[in-house]
């Protein structure tokens, strides 16, 4: 396990910290470690957020203000739970995702990176991208690893609603957009998939974590 | 079945909140001054995880269908049932087709309502909790609330807690014009100027604040120039985007943030945050961690004390 530093966030949270770079060996240490506390579940323990470098363990505040959780104690107990932590617990889950390449931004993309419309489609859809983390919104999943040559800035005037199921573009990073909301990424293609179903046992087809492969298929059916 | 025939700035539903679905981007949410809707539904007699009806910024004005007992927290507002006032923190027999009136605040921002069985509006990932990112709508006027039937027969009589406790409970959380915090774990990134102006400035909460975050307006401070990968964040922490304006974290706040972190609002300070309300002046006051843990203590102590004068 890579070495880790433990910080209270004020009375309620304690910050786990692998690292400080956007770097995926850090990061499979914070699902490694997300995993484990999962499991573990220690007492008084709300939420366990997973972030590029950092685990943020999320207390009750209510339960902190009553005396029934304390967090050296809960502290003792996460590092107990660490030192038994070994990475290869964490096996990353493939998930594959069909995407039209239909954005209305491709042409945008392609003007951008002075590719054309085949060479977007076949560097995005060749690559595997991990999630690194789910937030922004509910669902919505921070992907690492975009072709460099793909990079493409944001827009300079976000649009208003981006509709759910856009794939997305912004800066180096890709993403689809779960539900709609607003954002200022270059939408390049469209997931028909359902991302994010608050109704569903399992509300996010995508977890931290997993692995992400787009699949294209014909923009004309 | 209650009815909000006229609602607050902001009304909704709120329970204990969603626990574990943050790790997907899903807000822990929930009742923004948990301590007050606690024990609004510990005095009802609800168990804890029962839903309440959140008012931000009465005035308001709700119609009892059925008789119940009902119990109204939070901040300090003036409570009528048909014309006639109602004390705050007891537990009061409402007739049934009862107008309920609750005034604009004379100090703090939110008022619960907890109706004993507790309001049944739909699950939704576990919680009743209002959030409009899960596709769920705050209350608007005339909206219909379905209330638990209890299997038991209902508790008769009116239920008061001591005085003493709930006055100096409520003098300590709603009237301070100081909010206790600790460093964040920027702290250090700001020069020392800054960090003495941060204990020393006053700012108003601006009206933009929500139950995501409530934004202070004033004179900008020296943020920080350097950049954080974003982490997760929890309620109460203050942000310090590069305007230099801070921002601090109610309960439906966004699972991650990137902006420096620079102070904690203390646990037992959480509901005073929470009953702040637009235009109100405020100023930090930095402790020291023995000073965070020794008032943390009293609380809990106070708090103690209040659950035995209920006989929990």
């Amino acid at each position: 396990m890579n070495a880790y530093t433990l910080m209270p966030l004020g009375q309620t949270a304690l910050q786990i910290t692998f690292g400080d770079t956007i770097d995926i060996a850090i990061n499979r240490c914070v699902h490694a470690a997300w995993l484990a506390l999962h499991r573990a579940a220690l007492p008084g323990v709300a939420n366990l957020v997973p972030a590029y470098a950092t685990l943020t363990v999320l207390l009750d505040p209510l339960a902190v203000l009553r005396g029934t959780v304390l967090l050296p104690e809960l502290e003792k107990q996460v590092r107990l739970t660490l030192t038994e932590l070994d990475i290869r617990d964490f096996n990353p889950r493939r998930i594959e995702l069909s995407v039209r390449y239909n954005g209305p931004d491709l042409a945008h993309v392609c003007a951008h990176t002075g590719l054309t419309e085949a060479e977007v489609i076949r560097l995005h859809s060749e690559g595997i991208y991990d999630v690194y983390f789910l937030g922004f919104s509910p669902g919505f999943a921070y992907l690492g690893g975009l072709a460099p040559e793909l990079a493409t800035p944001r827009l300079e005037m976000p649009r208003v609603m981006v509709p759910a199921g856009s794939v997305a573009i912004g800066g180096a990073q890709t993403a689809v957009y779960p539900q709609a909301t607003p954002g200022g990424w270059n939408l390049i293609g469209h997931c028909p998939e359902i991302l994010f179903d608050p109704k569903s046992e399992e509300p996010c087809r995508l977890q931290p974590g997993d692995q992400v492969v787009f699949v294209p298929v014909g923009a004309s059916c | 079945m209650l009815i909000l025939e006229k609602p607050a700035l902001y009304s909704s539903i709120q329970d204990l909140g969603r626990f574990g679905q943050a790790h997907l981007g899903i807000s822990p949410g929930g009742a923004n001054d948990s301590l007050a809707a606690w024990l609004a539904n510990c005095i009802v007699g609800n168990p804890q995880s029962a839903a309440v009806l959140e008012l931000i910024e009465p005035p308001a004005r709700l119609l009892l269908v059925d008789g119940a007992h009902v119990v109204f927290s939070g901040a300090d507002a003036d409570f009528r049932c048909n014309g006639r006032p109602v004390p705050p923190y007891a537990r009061c027999w409402i007739p049934a087709g009862a107008h309920i009136e609750i005034d604009r605040p004379k100090a703090g921002s939110t008022v619960y309502v907890a109706v004993e069985g507790g309001f049944e509006t739909p699950m939704v990932l576990g919680s009743r909790s209002t959030d409009t990112r899960l596709g769920m709508s705050p209350l608007a006027r005339d909206t219909f609330l379905p209330i638990a039937v209890l299997p038991q027969a209902p508790r008769s009589g009116h239920l008061i807690i001591p005085q003493k406790y709930i006055n100096g409970f409520r003098l300590t959380h709603l009237f301070s014009p100081e909010l206790e915090v600790l460093p964040g774990p920027h702290f250090d990134w700001l020069d020392t100027d800054t960090q003495h102006r941060l204990g020393e400035r006053r700012f108003t909460v601006s009206s933009q604040s929500s139950r995501m975050g409530i934004r202070l307006q004033g004179e900008p401070l020296v943020a920080p120039q350097r950049q954080c990968l974003s982490a997760g964040v929890c309620r109460g922490a203050v942000q310090l985007p590069p305007q230099g304006l801070p921002i601090l974290l109610a309960a439906e706040h966004q699972t991650t943030g990137g902006y420096p972190l620079v102070l904690q609002v203390c646990a037992h300070h959480l509901s005073r945050m929470a009953q702040l309300r637009a235009g109100e002046r405020i100023r930090f006051r930095n402790l020291n961690e023995a000073e965070a843990a020794h008032r943390l203590g009293q609380w809990q102590a106070l708090l103690q004390r209040i659950l035995k004068s209920l006989s929990l």
